[in-house]
């Protein structure tokens, strides 16, 4: 073996691999760091290796993953910003060497009870805020190197957006369980009545303001809502959660919809700002045979009897929730037949950039024909075609059912 | 003359004698809605006049544009201006008269110059 150039050159080229080589992209985020800290011990031949996070909300650092000090994770070690080494790292967003422990304030005691003597940290860093710090240390006194710092910035690098995938991951599952209560795949049964609805977000955190909801009420009559928050996203699903518990209370109390809408835009006058609403809320019988329906705003509702093709609503439409007036709201009684399906949507089903909302009304009109509520679902979703909406998307069918069902 | 920043939207001012007319023009959305909020509210000011929002040239409005709609009609109430929505086309027509039932609020006139 010759010293030279060439040979470490390969050397770096390895080591710099063995660090960002591609499956580790197949691990998921917890193992990838723990993998990365195994790589990065063997690499640049450290005893101890570690990586803490930020919690911002408390301007700590917090021992997420370690190899050689296991002990740190264990016992949830925490560090504010500022004390000791790694705290020094995140503060001053610069690498830090410290060449022997014993002369230095290193604060962890877990790194001075496995006698570390020499320690190297840099930060991660993601658009220009730290997340956290890794640090590398080693049993015999070393002088880490430019190339060993730079390398160590490599791996921070790697572990930053390991970290927001996790971050936004942690997100994002919680968002979807907000909706998934809000909005049940399945909706429980109800007598009399088949019904089966679908959501699909135009956000990509997988939630927004659309929703949907169908209660049997003790007087034995059932109410039927769809609404549409405006705005997207995270923000819009949180007013819509709101939105949709009041109208539940305001349904007990309420022996017509209108009535019911009017407090609730009461309610959103006082308590929210900023988000219109539309609305469609049905009460239907307890015979099943009649429903009063009354809209906010909302996109006119459509009704198909078996043997006829479906028909759009008629109906007198009043304003959307939260516009600051509380005009007079108007209800109105509708037939509903027996076998016959109610369907009622939000406009991101019908309303297209480039085309006119009327030929939308008519295309999903044309779609409906009666039949179990599921499948009418699933032949207006399919023959519409929302693959990548911009809008939410939700709808709902209810199909009343026979006296001999 | 005033351009709006995003090129879907676009935006003239004409200050006249009886209040500020507003010529807009494009797409109202998401990506426009706030700009054409911000660029006519810092009209209403002075002694109150009427703002007049003319529609002729707006081929598409969401639910963004009409949360804006009525944003700056509540501006024009808490300054005590006169809204009128002139002059609006086709769809969007349809969505702002029939479909969203804002004919009375937004003070909607057609065959208006």
């Amino acid at each position: 073996m010759i010293d030279g150039a060439p040979a470490a050159s390969d050397e770096r080229l390895r080591r710099i691999e063995a660090v960002t080589d591609a499956t580790l992209s197949h691990l998921d985020p917890d193992e990838l760091l723990s993998e990365l800290l195994d790589r990065v011990r063997d690499l640049m031949e450290v005893d101890t290796a570690a990586i803490l996070l930020l919690d911002a909300h408390a301007r700590q650092l917090v021992a997420t993953a370690a190899r050689g000090i296991e002990e740190e994770v264990r016992q949830g070690f925490r560090l504010s910003v500022g004390r000791g080494f790694a705290g020094r790292v995140a503060r001053d967003r610069v690498p830090v060497v410290i060449d022997d422990v014993d002369r230095s304030d290193v604060v962890n005691p877990l790194l001075r009870k496995k006698r570390i003597r020499s320690l190297l940290g840099v930060p991660m860093l993601a658009g220009g805020d730290v997340i956290g710090v890794i640090h590398v240390g080693t049993l015999a006194p070393r002088h880490f190197t430019a190339d060993d710092i730079r390398l160590l910035q490599l791996v921070a690098d790697r572990a930053t957006s390991a970290t927001q995938t996790r971050l936004g991951r942690i997100d994002r599952d919680a968002a979807l369980a907000l909706q998934r209560s809000l909005l049940p795949a399945r909706l429980a049964p109800l007598a009399g009545i088949d019904v089966a609805a679908r959501y699909v977000p135009g956000h990509h955190t997988g939630v927004g303001g659309d929703w949907y909801d169908v209660f049997a009420l003790p007087s034995n009559w059932l109410g039927v809502v769809i609404g549409d928050v405006s705005g997207h996203g995270l923000g819009a699903a949180v007013v819509m959660g709101r939105l949709r518990s009041a109208l539940r209370a305001y349904a007990l109390e309420c022996d017509d919809p209108a009535d019911a809408l009017s407090r609730l835009d009461h309610k959103v006058r006082h308590f929210e700002t900023g988000n219109l609403a539309t609305v469609l809320y049905a009460m239907i019988t307890p015979d099943r045979e009649h429903m009063r329906i009354s809209l906010a705003g909302h996109p006119p509702p459509m009704i198909a009897r078996p043997g006829k093709s479906a028909r759009i609503v008629e109906l007198p439409v009043d304003l959307p929730l939260g516009t600051g007036e509380l005009p007079p709201r108007r209800s109105t009684t509708v037939d509903l037949p027996e076998d016959g399906v109610f369907v009622c949507y939000t406009d991101g089903l019908v309303e297209r950039r480039d085309e006119h909302i009327d030929d939308g009304l008519e295309r999903l009109r044309e779609t409906i024909k009666p039949g179990p509520a599921e499948d009418v679902c699933t032949t207006i979703m399919l023959s519409v075609g929302v693959e990548r909406p911009t809008d939410d998307v939700a709808l709902l069918v209810v199909r009343r059912l026979t006296e001999n069902a | 003359m005033t351009d709006g920043p995003s090129n879907m939207l676009h935006i003239d001012t004409d200050v006249r004698s009886d209040g500020v007319v507003v010529a807009v023009a494009g797409e109202i959305d998401l990506a426009t809605a706030d700009d054409m909020v911000s660029q006519v509210a810092g009209h209403l000011a002075g002694s109150p006049a009427t703002l007049t929002i003319d529609f002729a040239g707006v081929r598409f409005c969401d639910s963004a544009g009409i949360n804006a709609l009525v944003r700056l009609r509540g501006l024009c109430v808490e300054a005590g201006w006169q809204f009128r929505l002139v002059n609006p086309q086709g769809q969007v027509r349809r969505v702002l008269v029939d479909l969203t039932g804002l004919g009375e609020l937004l003070n909607i006139q057609d065959g208006t110059s």
